[in-house]
């Protein structure tokens, strides 16, 4: 092994078993076992021990019962089962069995006609699903990826009776907060202006309580766009176009960032791509969060203290 | 002396156990010049000459069931350096694979091969069903077209894409309570036959074929050094009209062995390779 090589390996051996800190003990029985990990979502210790023995980049999903929360880590699985996906590549992941559970309900196997997603449920609590990715064709730019699911009537819940917003523990962990809009609901003109209220209630609750703030890279995502994107849905289309633009002019200045996506996870018509709009968001997840934050102005630097303070948080950085 | 335990994987019908009787006739018969040949016979063959047996007959070989499967050790040499080795191979059942993933356990006979010196073999059949479909991937005319009586399935291991299952299984040796190496890996595609002329490369083939597995084993260098072999070990698919025009051929030239863009019938390369030789 060449010294760089060495040094890699080495790296990686200092990660390695630092998550499972204990060989499982072997089962008893006529032949003896071994205990392997298995595979589900990870919960909140499951994700700190994943977060402390790899740096990974967290997304914490957040929107009401039926926004699209499951279909759209599904939706990213299902494409990376296809290969590289938005110049990203699979390199594993630790909670594949829940990854396929999700996805089961999607698949020919499953005896359905029509593809649904699996709900998070209320008595699951808060769940994470990892994925390792790599550039593809660059194994070394490795990058990990830990998205977060639950119960959309807790977010419902927490936007009511904003005392349930510091027992969201993810909201503070999270790198990049996704906030979705339902789309089925934005197509309904019944439903349409409770959709985005809200979403915008939401962003309200949670930046009034301090949850949110100029630390928070927030991204709204319109799901489900395959049934707005239809010359009869224009209505809908302008609705969702003054909702955004009042969004970003009364809290982006309240956020570190707030920016607008739509994607189509699943259409079941089969008229847009599949994961419509997902690659664009995998690409900005990827992103360093550095490059995604704001540029603070520079305070003057004017005593050798003050540029020593600078080069010290410059190599830090580095 | 240089013992060499190669773990292999592969869910049922795979292609490992044809392979073993093949490897088996070869080293031993001397009909082709190959990388390694038998050194000596040591220990009970009973089980090997069961399946080359029928591997020579033209007959499906015997699948090997759960429990009934017998740990294989060949002593074999190269002839072009001298050099002696001892190639182990575990526990053949693809059912065990099947099990090892949807329970969640291994043996600890598993755990304990794993970790000694050798690589990993890799058994995917390239005569395979087209497994994991979306109900999108059948498209709109089929979508809701179904009748509402219809019986929903319930998530089991069963359902999962064999390349989901590949890829999980190889992740165990990544992680405690497996010993942390990189590991030789290779892949063979069995039934490689079915492969037709021109067609891709067994590497083409993988990126293809099971893209998942494919990305896992690129993009994993710290822990697979990968190599992806196309294996016809019986030559074509056996049916009455096919058997008496193999079994008319000389029996190791009806093996394939193809990497890259090489052909040829010797599937000790793969083998020599995973011990850390070419």
């Amino acid at each position: 092994m060449s010294q760089p090589e060495e040094e890699k390996a080495a790296d990686d051996l200092a990660v390695y078993g630092q998550e499972d800190s204990a060989r499982p003990t072997p089962r008893s029985g006529s032949v003896p076992t071994v205990k392997l990990p298995d595979g589900e979502a990870l919960d909140e210790q499951g994700a700190d021990r994943l977060l402390r023995s790899v740096p990974a980049t967290t997304i914490a999903i957040i929107g009401d019962r039926d926004s699209g929360k499951s279909t759209l880590v599904s939706a990213l699985y299902d494409r990376l089962l296809r290969g590289p996906y938005a110049g990203y590549a699979f390199t594993g992941s630790r909670t594949l069995v829940a990854l396929e559970k999700r996805l089961h309900d999607s698949r020919v196997e499953s005896g359905r006609d029509t593809a649904e997603t699996i709900r998070t449920s209320r008595a699951e609590g808060l769940l994470h699903f990892h994925f390792g990715l790599a550039i593809a064709g660059d194994p070394t730019s490795r990058y990990n990826l830990l998205l977060s699911d639950r119960a959309g009537e807790v977010y419902r819940d927490a936007r009511a009776s904003t005392d349930l917003i510091a027992t969201l523990t993810e909201i503070p962990r999270a790198d990049k907060i996704i906030l979705l809009l339902d789309g089925h609901r934005l197509s309904d003109v019944i439903e349409r202006t409770g959709a985005t209220q809200a979403a915008r209630q939401t962003l309200r609750a949670f930046t009034d309580n301090g949850a949110f703030g100029m630390q928070s890279l927030v991204q709204v995502v319109t799901t489900k766009w395959d049934l707005l994107n239809t010359p009869d849905q224009t209505d809908a289309v302008a609705h969702l176009q003054t909702f955004e633009d009042r969004l970003a002019r009364d809290f982006r200045g309240r956020l570190g960032e707030l920016s607008f996506w739509r994607v189509s996870a699943r259409d079941p018509k089969g008229v847009v791509d599949p994961a419509l709009g997902l690659d664009a968001l995998l690409r900005n997840w990827a992103k360093p969060r550095s490059e995604a934050l704001p540029q603070l102005s520079a305070p003057a630097v004017s005593s050798q203290f003050d540029k020593l303070l600078v080069r010290m948080a410059v190599e830090r950085h580095q | 002396m240089t013992d060499s335990y190669h773990s292999i994987v592969g869910l049922p019908g795979s292609g490992k156990t044809t392979f073993l009787a093949a490897l088996w006739h070869l080293i031993d018969a001397g009909e082709i010049e190959s990388q390694l040949v038998l050194d000596k016979l040591v220990g009970n063959h009973v089980h090997l000459n069961n399946l080359v047996d029928a591997w020579r007959r033209c007959q499906e070989v015997p699948r090997t069931p759960m429990g009934g499967d017998e740990e294989v050790t060949i002593h074999v040499h190269q002839p072009q350096t001298g050099r002696r080795l001892v190639l182990g191979f575990p526990d053949l059942s693809g059912e065990s694979f099947a099990e090892q993933f949807a329970t969640r356990a291994c043996n600890e006979s598993y755990l304990e091969g794993a970790d000694r010196v050798g690589g990993v073999l890799v058994f995917v059949n390239a005569d395979r069903p087209n497994d994991g479909l979306t109900i999108a991937d059948l498209g709109p005319a089929i979508e809701g077209e179904g009748s509402p009586e219809a019986e929903v399935n319930e998530w089991s291991p069963t359902h999962v894409p064999e390349q989901v299952k590949l890829v999980d299984l190889l992740q165990f040796l990544q992680r405690p309570p497996f010993g942390w190496r990189k590991r030789r890996l290779v892949v063979a595609v069995s039934a490689w036959d079915v492969v037709h002329s021109p067609g891709p490369t067994p590497d083409e083939w993988l990126a293809r074929e099971l893209p998942f597995l494919d990305q896992f084993l690129r993009h994993n260098p710290d822990s697979f050094d990968l190599r992806i072999y196309g294996i016809s070990a019986q030559g074509g698919a056996i049916t009455d009209a096919t058997r008496q025009a193999l079994a008319a051929q000389v029996p190791s030239e009806r093996i394939t062995c193809v990497y890259q863009n090489d052909v040829g019938h010797d599937i000790t390369a793969p083998l020599l390779w995973l011990t850390g030789d070419e």
